[in-house]
């Protein structure tokens, strides 16, 4: 009997635009991410930042009330994010019924619930242990926004967190696919969540991994651009709902064909490692093996962030696999930021039909890299994409989807 | 039992100290590893105790000072992993070789000494302290030291982290994806975990008591544990020793409260039915249980109801062993360690106690708890273990003897 097909049957995102897609879509398609203030925070003043501390975000002021239960108000931010974007997910598949015992959450996270953690380690440290609230304790842990999901749709089957930093989104699709393909659940939820606390982006900033600002004063992520200095820092929820056979109440946004996992061991702890030939080795054969000829992928929706290193590590890749006849590459990171998962999301659109365009920051290819950040703008979506996940630290993972001529 | 992916390597650093051998003699001793510690200054907080790793193992090697960047819970990863792959006699590890890890605090202890520093409290904000402090931090640098080019994945679902990475292993060897699969789980000490569980009141004073009549809560400890899993084709194939069959593994959530369990059991009953029909044995082909057994009075409770409801009349029967009355609760690695533990009695014949304290078992949790001195038990054929986690995840994993 052969595997069953899997489908994305539903989105969701809370992100820089609200809870509203067509607002992703459209920044997308100009190229423009929509940088907004973080909370601020005497304790870490942003000294080299003119604008203070931004990034690619949930606004402070948007109201999630409407996606969230009563019992929100005692959860982390992760967590209001994740069961806002996991209720979008399945409002946006047409509010399906499943069996709880057969349906699974995975969620991935780089960074936790960041605000929790650093107001218990303040408590400890400048009140007292004794401080410490046990309600912060609780949805502190990195698993918090998996479990609130998982509370709040009342989903009984394995629930899953993976802290795989840049590869965790992918991971956590994979995840979802490989259970579903095995029979071992019929249905679940793909997501990502993280938070931009002042304290993540002083400590990304202190080491110089953040996007400087220009004389304008300007931040601005260049994937692949010779004046590539850092990232956006993103943050948010991205959710997808993913079933087996699809089409159940929804229309199908896109089908989950295969996916590659591996490592380079070349990476330092907190960076991009330089095993070019090993990755591209790890990717060429994972596609083979999983029957997907390099040929019929038309895009690549790249996880290049606008780093010296990784999208250096990433083009090489590229280059190493496809040859000089290389599909279309799209680096939505610019827009959506690192962290967050929108990069799923951009994925996803992209299949639907919502146009990619160049990031406006992207002017000047970087020539050695000889890969540059494209855009897909036409009015037929790209058949089957490629979707890639280098991860500081040194883990990788690779998605293919497909379109669904629904 | 399902019997195509076994066991070859075991490592494992523990509050008894570093390697198998040494968390098999403080099993078999059956005296607790939970006393005063040293991990952090712990004067501050409600409780004092803890299993820790000795110092001499848990400090960094001599050597330059422009090593790797290596967390404590970094170097206890790496340490049991060579050592399980060592015992394992795997020559070649690349690229069919996967890494699936658990964690819950990956390199806290480090973040804490950093906010420290960037809050003024002392010291100049280092880059070495923060460098590898994310979760994934262990099995990463457990890949990067076996120079592993399969799929890494690190698990962060509070305490069932390693046990899930096991499931996760599981799977990748039955679908092929990797030959090899190095699983286990990493953790240490660090105040934000014991400042968080001492909110709960979930802590014991004194070291825990599973399943006691006057039990207190949890003990917390820290360590690694590390399992080689391969295909039995390819153990058989190499002419490896196997050390056990790793039948079935799975996993579900109670999806009811973020830091108590069901109290009727039911999600981890479940995991245990899912995993046993997986290992495709009955619940009588169970001889003896490893239980999750942190001695929280919600705990210990809930996984009595789940144990009533798989095993029935027969839960009063089965002997339970509680590791965690001996080496405290590792959070996110503890599902690694206990199952080596378990593993250890399972091949011994021989299953570990926790200490005898003078106060009876709860007579609502009428279990048959192995305490006060080891027990010989001929003819075991196969263990359950089992690990409940905030958020409501369960998982259950089953082990037997080599064919």
């Amino acid at each position: 009997m052969s595997a069953p097909r899997v489908f994305v049957t539903g989105l969701g995102a809370v992100s820089a635009h609200g809870t509203d897609l067509d607002q992703l879509a459209q920044a997308l398609a100009r190229g423009e991410a929509q940088l907004g203030p973080l909370v601020e925070d005497a304790d870490y003043p942003a000294r080299r930042r003119p604008a203070g501390r931004r990034g690619v975000v949930p606004s402070a002021d948007l109201d999630l009330r409407a996606w969230l239960p009563r019992s929100a108000r005692r959860m982390s931010a992760s967590s209001k994010y994740a069961v806002a974007a996991a209720r979008l997910a399945l409002e946006d598949a047409g509010a399906p019924e499943f069996d709880p015992d057969a349906t699974i959450v995975a969620c991935a996270t780089a960074l936790g619930p960041t605000d929790y953690t650093e107001k218990i380690a303040k408590t400890i440290l400048e009140a007292s242990p004794a401080q410490v609230s046990p309600f912060q304790f609780t949805d502190c842990v990195a698993n918090a926004a998996a479990g609130q999901i998982a509370i709040d749709r009342g989903i009984r089957g394995a629930n899953w967190t993976t802290c795989q930093r840049e590869a965790g989104p992918v991971l956590a699709l994979l995840r979802v696919f490989d259970q579903l393909r095995r029979g071992e659940a019929d249905a679940g939820l793909a997501g990502t969540v993280d938070e931009a606390h002042p304290l993540v982006h002083a400590t990304f900033d202190r080491f110089r991994a953040l996007a400087r600002p220009g004389a304008d004063g300007a931040e601005l992520a260049r994937p692949f651009d010779a004046r590539r200095d850092g990232f956006v820092l993103g943050a948010g929820a991205t959710a997808c709902w993913i079933e087996r056979d699809g089409l159940r109440n929804g229309r199908r946004r896109a089908e989950i064909v295969a996916g590659v996992r591996g490592f380079d061991p070349s990476a330092p702890p907190h960076d991009y490692g330089a095993d070019v030939a090993g990755l591209a080795a790890r990717l060429r054969g994972g596609l083979e093996r999983a029957g997907v000829s390099l040929d019929s992928i038309e895009c690549v929706v790249s996880g290049a962030a606008g780093t010296r290193r990784g999208d250096a590590l990433e083009a090489g890749v590229l280059r190493d696999v496809f040859g000089p006849q290389r599909p279309t590459v799209v680096a939505p990171k610019a827009v959506v930021g690192e962290f967050g998962a929108g990069i799923l999301g951009a994925a996803v659109l992209l299949l639907g039909g919502c146009p990619i365009g160049v990031p406006v920051g992207c002017t000047e290819p970087d020539p050695r890299l000889e890969v540059t950040a494209g855009s897909w703008t036409s009015d037929t979506a790209p058949r089957r994409i490629l979707v890639t996940a280098l991860s500081t630290g040194g883990a990788a993972a690779w998605v293919v989807l497909d379109r669904c001529d629904d | 039992m399902r019997s195509d992916v076994v066991v070859t390597g075991l490592g494992a650093v523990s509050g008894f100290g570093a390697g198998v051998l040494a968390l098999e003699t403080g099993l078999l001793r059956g005296e607790t590893a939970i006393g005063d510690f040293g991990a952090f200054d712990h004067s501050r907080h409600r409780t004092h105790v803890a299993s820790e790793v000795p110092a001499e193992i848990a400090r960094p090697a001599v050597g330059s000072k422009r090593g790797p960047a290596w967390t404590r819970a970094d170097r206890f990863a790496v340490r049991a992993a060579q050592e399980a792959v060592d015992a394992a006699g795997v020559a070649e590890v690349g690229a069919e070789t996967g890494v699936f890890f658990g964690s819950s605090t990956g390199g806290l202890p480090e973040s804490e000494e950093y906010f420290a520093a960037v809050r003024g409290h002392g010291g100049r904000p280092q880059a070495r302290q923060v460098a590898a402090q994310s979760n994934d931090g262990p099995g990463n640098a457990v890949a990067r030291a076996l120079a592993v080019r399969g799929p890494v994945e690190t698990f962060s679902s509070a305490c069932t982290s390693a046990s899930l990475a096991m499931v996760a292993a599981l799977d990748a060897l039955h679908s092929g994806e990797v030959d090899v699969a190095i699983a286990g789980g990493a953790d240490s000490l660090c105040q934000v975990t014991y400042a968080g569980f001492n909110s709960l009141r979930s802590v014991d004073a004194q070291p825990c008591r599973p399943y006691r009549a006057d039990r207190a809560g949890l003990s917390l400890g820290e360590g690694a544990a590390v399992l080689v899993l391969e295909t039995a084709e390819r153990a058989a194939a190499r002419g490896a020793e196997v050390l056990a069959v790793f039948g079935g593994a799975a996993a579900t959530c109670d999806a009811s409260h973020m830091s108590a369990p069901d109290p009727e059991g039911r999600g981890a009953a479940l995991a245990i039915e899912r995993a046993l029909q997986r290992a495709e044995i009955g619940a009588d082909g169970i001889d003896f249980v490893n239980v999750h057994g942190t001695g929280t009075p919600h705990n210990d409770r809930a996984e009595w109801q789940a144990l009533l409801r798989v095993f029935g009349d027969r839960a009063r029967a089965i002997p339970v062993t509680a590791t965690k009355g001996l080496l405290g609760h590792l959070l996110g690695s503890s599902g690694s360690l206990e199952a080596v533990a378990a593993l250890l009695c399972l091949r011994r014949g021989i299953l570990h106690p926790v200490p005898d304290v003078g106060t009876p078992i709860d007579p609502d949790l009428p279990i048959d708890l192995v305490h006060g001195d080891a027990r010989e038990v001929a003819g075991l054929r196969a263990v359950l273990s089992t690990n409940l986690a905030f958020g409501g995840t369960n998982t259950a994993l089953v082990f037997g003897v080599p064919a």
